[in-house]
């Protein structure tokens, strides 16, 4: 059932503000519900990535070495609306369920 | 790159880490590896700015620990019917490895038990197994894995060879003495030249043989732990100059045992026999004691 929530997740977060890759690990850590290792977000930023739907841009920092920061591509922005809006759907339809069955 | 300074010890838990995660994603052409390293590294270096330096691994493995097992990323970016596929694909050769490693020790039992051996092809496929399992726990010590259940697959080949080979170690000269011990004339020599009934005799010769081995095989292994260590890999990992040292200790207790069943009747009846000798000597044909 997580399949596919933490790309949902991840261009939600990025579709905000440009973010830098461990902001991105910060934020969904607190999500307890994805039960996810953080180092598993690392290759799913890096396939995203490759299938042009974030771009990174690198910046230095003050406080140590240069970041990458990571922002949605057309793509990755319209992707992110058709799949929040499926998302929504599915999350409307199955509420209407739940109140049906109570 | 990292700007905080890590312990020898925490480094080198990274170093392995950073290779599990190269095996991990070798072959994945959906994700940059290199780039998954470089996002991985940025991340313990940010959890780790700010510790007292130099970083302890205590401290690089709870991050580490967060970050979960590379193996495991990859799992969870597949469809679940390629899991078993790219767990063969991602760490070239490991399982393969392990596959044709018991796959020619199998096909040796098999010729042994079949009515077509195909002499010399049984040795040669052992020796073909043991290689090939030595090479896949080198690739795997590289790669920072473990070994896990391949183990089930890599260590009979080994075993195969290792118990023969442990066994002709520990006995030494034994065998061979026994071989000479077990003809008549050898055991009559040995019985005339020690004084000693044959069922003392032989027993005590060859244990003997066999401390005087492992003290020789003892004080050789405590100069060369390595060597042993590297010669039963992955199994001796444990061993230690003291234990070589125990060794010894255990072969000079054995000999001396032997030496002392060997010599000890001998002067106990030399000695019983000269007290009996005693009074005969004492007492002079005119029957006039001259004891006192």
């Amino acid at each position: 059932m997580r399949k596919g929530l933490l790309e949902l997740c991840i261009l939600t977060i990025v579709g905000r503000r440009r973010m830098y890759g461990y902001d991105i690990v910060r934020l969904l850590r607190d999500v307890d519900a994805l039960v996810v290792s953080e180092g598993t977000i690392y290759p799913i930023l890096s396939r995203l990535k490759r299938d042009g739907l974030v771009r990174t841009t690198l910046e230095e920092s003050p406080e140590g070495p240069a970041r990458k920061y990571y922002d949605l591509t057309r793509r990755g922005d319209q992707l992110l609306a058709s799949m929040t809006a499926y998302w929504d759907t599915l999350a409307r339809e199955i509420a209407d369920l739940r109140k049906e069955a109570k | 790159m990292m700007t905080v300074t890590l312990s020898p010890d925490a480094q080198g838990h990274l170093d392995r880490y950073l290779k599990q995660i190269q095996a991990a994603l070798a072959g994945q052409s959906s994700v940059d590896a290199g780039e998954v390293e470089r996002d991985v590294l940025g991340h313990i270096d940010a959890e780790l700015v700010g510790e007292p330096e130099p970083v302890s691994a205590h401290r690089l493995l709870s991050v580490l620990d967060r970050l979960g097992e590379p193996r495991e990323w990859v799992a969870q970016e597949q469809p679940s019917w390629q899991r078993p596929f790219s767990a063969l694909q991602a760490r070239p050769g490991d399982w393969r490895l392990a596959g044709i490693s018991f796959g020619a020790l199998v096909l040796t039992f098999l010729l042994f038990m079949g009515p077509i051996m195909l002499w010399p092809l049984p040795p040669l496929l052992v020796v073909v197994s043991f290689v090939v399992s030595r090479i896949t726990i080198a690739l795997l010590a590289e790669h920072g894995e473990s070994v896990g259940t391949r183990g089930w697959l890599i260590y009979p080949p080994l075993i195969v060879v290792y118990g023969p080979m442990l066994i002709v170690l520990i006995a030494g000269p034994a065998f061979p003495i026994i071989n000479l011990l077990s003809e008549e004339p050898s055991q009559t020599w040995l019985s005339s030249t020690v004084g000693l009934n044959k069922w003392i005799a032989l027993p005590s010769a060859v244990i003997l043989v066999v401390g005087c081995w492992w003290v020789l095989l003892g004080i050789v292994a405590a100069q060369a732990t390595g060597m042993i260590r590297s010669l039963f890999r992955p199994f001796a990992t444990w061993f230690e100059r003291r234990h070589a040292m125990r060794l010894a200790l255990t072969g000079m207790i054995l000999a001396v045992i032997a030496i002392a069943a060997l010599t000890i009747p001998r002067v106990v009846a030399t000695t019983v026999s000269a007290q009996a000798l005693l009074p005969a000597r004492a007492v002079d044909p005119a029957g006039v004691c001259r004891c006192r």
